[in-house]
């Protein structure tokens, strides 16, 4: 089935939207979504939750011959499966087209190929046996941002992941031993690599404006996108930015420093989660699995409303406040400064800005954003549009105020 | 073995920030709308361009823009060992990203409703592939006069021991990170940045601008071939 295309109005209304500094799911601009990672029955089965995208990884272990070129190495593979289960625009047969392809290369590059997983501690007898393990990976729905919720699962699932024992006698013949009568060899991962994925929004020529873990809609409206894979230690083991947009090499190290501070998130998330489960399975006798785990859409999306029910619109003071403030991003500095100026750069700090917010920092603005009571951003929109050609200079200027109150902000 | 020898030079004598040698031509075949070949090094690749043309398939057309496709394939004989498929994974990721470099500086309001196909062939590869492909095509769509915005040019850095070194070879970048950029020079943006194998944060900026100069060599290189090309071909139309 082909997918059906976004109408001319739902594209528009979803970049103009992004332009005023707003998402269509109430989001901050670099604001992930929530994402929960669990386990099933087995070890090395993983779920991960991101949104509405969902994504199954399962790793299966084999003994096999080494290749000739590297004969006391392990191997390891990994697979993805795009199926028309996670969407239906998705042929089946699970060829996947370049969509496959590209997540397929991000994940080899960021598991694989950084080599955080030891293969050497894979091998039973050099040149003769050692162990294989597989990933595969299975989108169960697809919501956009796959390479993230992939990359996460398939780590928390290798993390998790523990092997049989074996024994091996003396013709050199290898027994692998049940889990019944020899307890199973955990594998040894040294280091997390975690996969942040940026949508590139251009509203208009050389503006750009940096969202995170977008969601299907925005990643069918985005101009391009950057894709890095990395892990706290410092490493970038993967970054791929196919073009499409001309970016400047500050926006790419901007949004490098903030994959950063996500990858440590993370990281420390997937390493608690994996810890967690080997845990309480050490308690139990039989694991629960996913059955207990999996939230419905419907389910997660009125979870979602009641907590936004609770965090942004419950706690505000007055009914006019509440549309004005998810969408603003920093607009407490300029009006302080200059009231006549405020819709102005209401427009232009969103695109300079967007990537120095952290989600503290937002909430920070929201609250000045409360007292100010700034309304209406979205309405005037094209006015503003005008009015920034002729204070361009003056906004600069503004900008680069602003920016070093941020900065500092950011310190603090 | 050593990549760089303790005076400071990589195995083929040049220095950490010096390019290979690029030769290049516009202008091979006569079908094709547009044609190129570049030599950067032992990097050899010929590129093809056909359109603006009516697009193949309707279901892809988009009346505001043009759609660029991009094909990329190697040779059998290529590289060391011998390629079983000429169009594998790799290759597919990477044609991908080719269209990509050419979406962000092909002007595509221009050619509403039409098509730009880019061939792209790798006769010989010995390190910088992508980069080699993208400058082959830019020229090529060059030859075949679509519009574009600048220039692109592309080139790439890796990192050993500490010291990043320019243009890599394969021998070169087995052993450290290959990051790849390609660069609007004139506009100073990039349209494209790819990295493989790990590289620390510390590093990454060295080698991002080192890339980022060498695309502006290129970048040089490029242009007086392609100023030569048509004094050239000025010359002898007006001989006529």
């Amino acid at each position: 089935m082909k997918e059906t295309p976004l109408s001319t109005c739902e594209r528009t209304a979803l970049t103009d939207m992004v332009e005023c500094g707003l998402r269509h799911d109430r989001r901050g601009f670099l604001e992930a979504r929530d994402t929960t990672i669990s386990f099933g029955r087995e070890y090395g089965s993983c779920s991960v939750i991101l949104g509405e995208t969902r994504v199954l990884a399962q790793v299966t272990c084999e003994v096999v011959e080494p290749r000739a070129s590297r004969p006391s190495e392990g191997k390891l593979s990994i697979a993805v499966h795009l199926s028309p289960m996670a969407a239906p625009h998705l042929e089946p047969g699970g060829g996947g087209g370049s969509e496959v392809d590209a997540l397929q290369q991000v994940l080899e590059r960021n598991i694989k190929e950084s080599r955080c997983l030891d293969l050497e501690s894979l091998c039973i007898r050099a040149e003769e046996s050692v162990w294989q393990l597989r990933v595969d990976i299975t989108v169960l729905n697809h919501d956009g941002n796959l390479c993230d919720a992939s990359n996460m699962a398939a780590v928390a699932a290798l993390r998790h992941f523990h092997r049989p024992d074996v024994l091996v006698e003396e013709d050199g013949r290898v027994t692998v031993l049940s889990h019944a009568t020899s307890p199973p060899v955990p594998t040894f991962m040294r280091k997390v690599p975690v996969c942040v994925s940026y949508a590139l929004v251009c509203p208009q020529e050389d503006k750009c404006l940096v969202l995170m873990d977008p969601t299907h809609v925005e990643e069918r409206v985005m101009t391009g996108k950057l894709v890095a894979g990395l892990n706290p230690h410092g490493d970038i083991t993967s970054l791929v930015f196919p073009g499409r947009v001309a970016l400047k090499k500050e926006q790419i190290m901007k949004c490098l420093e903030h994959a950063f501070r996500r990858a440590k998130i993370i990281a420390e998330m997937v390493q608690q989660a994996v810890e967690d489960d080997l845990q309480t399975r050490a308690t139990e006798d039989r694991p629960s699995g996913f059955r207990d785990k999996l939230v419905s859409d419907e389910e997660y999306k009125r979870q979602r409303f009641t907590h936004l029910m609770a965090t942004k619109v419950l706690t505000l003071p007055t009914e006019s406040t509440e549309a004005a403030v998810p969408m603003e991003e920093e607009p407490s500095a300029p009006e302080e400064q200059d009231p006549a100026n405020e819709t102005t750069t209401n427009v232009t700090a969103t695109s300079t800005n967007g990537l120095v917010d952290t989600p503290d920092d937002l909430e920070e603005s929201r609250t000045t954003a409360v007292i100010a009571s700034v309304t209406k951003t979205c309405k005037n929109k094209k006015k503003k549009v005008k009015k920034t050609k002729d204070v361009k200079m003056e906004s600069d200027s503004e900008e680069e105020q602003q920016q070093t109150l941020l900065t500092s902000q950011d310190l603090q | 073995m050593e990549i760089i020898s303790p005076e400071g030079l990589r195995q083929d004598g040049r220095t950490p920030t010096c390019l290979r040698i690029i030769k290049c031509r516009l202008g091979l075949y006569d079908r094709p709308n547009g044609s190129a070949y570049i030599e950067m090094g032992n990097t050899k690749v010929l590129a093809a361009v056909y359109g603006p043309r009516e697009v193949r398939s309707k279901n892809k057309q988009n009346l505001d823009e043009c759609v660029i496709q991009c094909e990329m394939s190697r040779i059998a004989a290529c590289g060391g060992e011998r390629v079983r498929r000429a169009r594998d994974k790799r290759t597919r990721a990477l044609s991908h990203q080719i269209a990509g470099v050419f979406h962000a500086a092909i002007r595509k309001s221009k050619y509403p409703g039409s098509q730009i196909d880019i061939y792209v062939q790798v006769l010989q590869e010995d390190g910088g592939v992508m980069s080699a492909c993208v400058n082959a095509s830019t020229l090529a769509l060059i030859h075949a006069g679509v519009e574009l915005l600048d220039y692109v040019t592309s080139c790439t850095a890796s990192i050993n021991k500490q010291t990043a070194i320019l243009d890599a070879t394969n021998m070169e970048g087995q052993a450290g990170c290959e990051v790849t950029v390609s660069l609007l020079p004139n506009k100073g943006s990039i349209v494209s940045l790819d990295s493989s194998h790990t590289v620390h944060r510390d590093q990454f900026e060295a080698v991002m601008d080192l890339a980022t100069a060498g695309c502006q060599q290129v970048y040089q290189e490029l242009f007086s071939q392609v100023e030569a090309y048509l004094q050239d071909k000025h010359a002898i139309m007006s001989h006529r």
